[in-house]
């Protein structure tokens, strides 16, 4: 009776107000903690509140602590140790798996795979990529510089983009910054693509300690620091980036001159050029652009030059001009040479070619089953065949739109053992026409001689000691053409190999799938009283049947 | 396992034997279907339509349909006495917790099943890049495992089913406002720590096809963490 009693007297209720609110105060001290997180992180300082938030949750811990061990003292126990030893197991286990877990995840999160279950794998980086991080000598910070409101950029393309490189290499670091937020920071970046207008343009900065071996280009500085500028971030820029930061020497590309052809503007003339867009992107894969001349009778292929490109000549070649190129190609010459239809014969230039095994067709070839658009016989759209057929032709993002397209007819083999593949080719439907009645024989499939029938090669690659990339049509490479279907990738992974650069081989844009759907009117209907009433009016029903019978 | 299975059998009974759970299957299949019909009319949009959305908000509509699925679960129990009883039997309490945990999981795998029209008639009326779809329904079927052994530790540890409700919506309402901490997370390093505990970090690549092992682990320890706190739970009868 006694021993009732004083039970009766200790009981919790009685014992300590603290040890009642005991599992409130717990409850409060979480809710103290997630508030302060909330406060720190969205912040991002340490302010008052957030402190506040943390001191009030520390008091609830102790309260709660404190009337525990109230509780505890007011209700004696005679099973205490083992009711200690069974808690403490099971504070241990807790802990022991707590542990595992956040070890699990932190490994989890350091070697990961992703699934890319996309069609056009828009969440996975090209081979390219992830062989050039691969490469990465020393860590990389890319630092995205835009303008907004919040702390991170609402380009959700750019973000993913940019994770994805993180994911792929522990390298790569990756940090964003809001230009209107911290203009100070900005301007100590030394950007040299910063707009200074009202206008901005994001910028993404690439950054890695500069190689002791590496030689200084335009776009490093001295602070021991190479570093690239993009303007465009697509994933073909930051990989081109992330390769000049990997080997910044700059290579250098010369453009014959002097026979008419098409040029880049490399001398600062203010003439505008036709390949303006292909300068900027050979620029961007770090290839310094130069003009060459072979006019003068010493005249010689510099030694520095990773490639000659010769585009659309339109003048004949003179007799030192021709030994110069015919020994450059028969020794370990390299060479694009786009040819367009010219104004008058090239002899001297068909001498060239035949160094190779070709010749120029006369006439355009006309191709009814791969022209571009009605109307304009004379622009072809030509397919890839088979894009592992050479390397050029993996990075191709798309047919190639040949504008005026010459046949490249072989003339025998080619001499120096060179051996020739052919890239881009017309159709057994193709046929050669010289004037615009021929042009509309060819699409009417009117038989011609076996000489002007298809099929023609229109692109061919040559090698052995030499590299030569020999193309039907220069106009492909102009400002117009470049940006159509798989242009500009054709050019440059053309130009990046013959110049040995097959890590450049540009990586084609993944095309974006469009999820399209065409309902018929009445299939439309259906699928709308189907989902909206049919099934959710049926569950119901079922509900209420199910309600009835057990009511 | 046979008595794991045949506990698992009984929840998803009881579940079809209840008016509630027709009530939450229709509900779920109108949101859903609205989001549908919605699409359905985008459709004709030059830039084509997207299938995220619909699994995005199916997302959200979950952390409100979870904890009305597991709040009863063991709280029920508790309260009708019928715990003990169950605990008393030759059953561990694993048992009892992994039972009950698969059959509201089955549950919510045939939400999924009701929701298969939606892709169906995607891809018998039009094209559809089935990789988001499929990333949508490894996102769900994730979230949906995260979300009930959440849910039923919280029933676990009260013997009153709206407050066990409650505290699991506020949990799951928590882990998803963590999410929003994102734009700060660029440039706070505690923020970007405490985003990676927000079930939205880990679902937004699942949900662009992209189904990265990092974020399976991330859901399968959550599901683990919180099925072996209800063990410990329940465990504690015997020392508490």
């Amino acid at each position: 009776m006694k021993s009732e009693s004083t039970l009766k007297e200790k009981t919790p209720h009685e014992a300590s107000p603290l040890s009642r609110w005991a599992g409130s105060l717990l409850l409060a001290a979480a809710l103290f903690a997630i508030a302060a997180t909330v406060t720190f992180g969205s912040i991002g300082k340490d302010g008052p509140v957030g402190w506040a938030f943390a001191g009030l949750g520390l008091l609830c811990l102790l309260g709660w602590f404190l009337g525990r061990r109230a509780q505890e003292r007011a209700t004696p126990d005679q099973f205490a140790r083992q009711r200690t030893r069974l808690g403490t197991d099971a504070l241990v286990s807790s802990a022991l798996v707590f542990a595992v877990l956040i070890g699990l995840n932190y490994i989890a999160a350091r070697r990961h795979y992703t699934f890319d279950l996309t069609s056009n794998r828009i969440n996975s980086l090209s081979d390219q990529t992830q062989r050039t991080l691969e490469k990465l000598p020393a860590p990389v910070t890319m630092t995205y510089i835009f303008s907004g409101s919040g702390n991170a950029p609402r380009d959700a393309g750019v973000t993913s983009l940019l994770d994805a490189y993180r994911n792929a290499s522990s390298k790569v670091r990756v940090e964003y910054l809001n230009a209107l937020r911290d203009p100070l920071q900005v301007r100590n970046l030394n950007l040299s693509t910063l707009s200074q207008g009202t206008g901005f343009t994001p910028v993404l900065l690439l950054r890695t300690a500069s190689q002791p071996t590496a030689k200084a280009t335009d776009q490093s500085t001295s602070a021991g620091e190479n570093r690239q500028e993009i303007a465009v971030v697509d994933e073909q820029n930051i990989t081109s980036a992330l390769l000049k930061l990997i080997d910044p020497r700059p290579r250098t590309l010369y453009f014959l001159a002097g026979h008419g052809e098409l040029s880049p503007n490399v001398t600062g003339a203010s003439a505008p050029s036709p390949l303006t867009l292909m300068q900027l992107a050979l620029t961007a894969q770090n290839y310094a652009l130069r003009p060459l001349s072979l006019q003068k009778k010493d005249a010689k292929i510099p030694n520095d030059a990773s490639a000659v490109l010769i585009m659309g000549p339109q003048v004949d070649l003179t007799a030192n001009e021709e030994k110069v190129l015919r020994n450059y190609l028969l020794g370990r010459g390299r060479v694009v040479l786009m040819i367009d239809a010219p104004r008058t014969k090239l002899p001297g230039w068909n001498r060239v070619l035949g160094v190779l095994g070709l010749s120029i067709g006369d006439g355009l070839v006309i191709d009814p089953q791969q022209v571009l658009e009605r109307g304009k016989p004379s622009i072809l759209a030509v397919q890839i065949a088979d894009v592992t057929a050479h390397p050029i032709l993996r990075g191709v993002s798309g047919a190639v739109v040949m504008p005026g397209a010459l046949p490249l007819l072989s003339r025998g083999n080619p001499l120096g053992g060179l051996n020739s593949t052919t890239l881009l080719e017309a159709s057994t439907r193709s046929g050669i026409a010289r004037t615009n009645g021929e042009a509309a024989q060819v699409f009417q499939g009117a038989n011609l001689p076996p000489s002007r029938r298809g099929p023609f090669v229109l692109a061919t690659a040559l090698e052995r000691n030499a590299r030569v990339v020999v193309t039907g049509s220069a106009s492909l490479a102009t400002d117009p053409f470049w940006i159509l279907l798989g242009n500009n990738s054709f050019v440059l992974s053309s130009i990046n190999w013959v110049a040995g650069q097959e890590t450049l081989v540009s990586i084609p844009p993944k095309p974006p799938v469009t999820n399209t759907l065409s309902m018929p009117d009445n299939v439309r209907r259906f699928t709308a009283i189907f989902s909206l009433f049919a099934l959710p009016v049926t569950l119901l029903l079922l509900g209420g049947m199910v309600w009835w019978k057990r009511r | 396992m046979s008595k794991i299975g045949h506990i698992a059998w009984k929840e998803l009974r009881s579940y079809f034997s209840s008016w509630m759970a027709y009530a939450i299957l229709a509900g779920w299949l109108l949101v859903g279907a609205l989001i549908w019909s919605q699409i359905v009319f985008d459709a004709a949009a030059p830039g084509g339509f997207q299938i995220a959305p619909l699994y995005g908000n199916l997302l959200t509509i979950l952390l409100f349909i979870a904890p009305l699925l597991t709040m009863r679960l063991l709280a029920e129990e508790k309260r009708e006495g019928s715990l003990e009883m169950l605990l008393t039997s030759p059953l561990t309490e694993w048992q009892v917790t992994l039972g009950k945990y698969f059959g509201a999981l089955a549950f919510v795998v045939a939400m999924l099943v009701f929701t298969a029209h939606f892709p169906f008639f995607s891809f018998r009326y039009g094209s559809l890049d089935a990789g988001p779809m499929w990333g949508g329904y490894i996102a769900l079927f994730c979230v949906s495992s995260a979300f009930i052994a959440w849910g039923l530790f919280c029933s676990s540890l009260s013997d009153s089913s709206v407050l066990a409700g409650f505290l699991a919506f506020g949990g799951l309402l928590i882990s998803w406002l963590l999410g929003w901490l994102q734009e700060s997370a660029q440039s706070s390093d505690l923020a970007a720590f405490v985003v990676q505990f927000s079930v939205l970090t880990h679902v937004q690549p699942m949900l662009r096809g992209a189904i990265d092992t990092k974020d399976l682990v991330f859901f399968a320890s959550l599901s683990f963490l919180f099925l072996f706190a209800t063990v410990r739970v329940l465990e504690s009868r015997k020392w508490r």
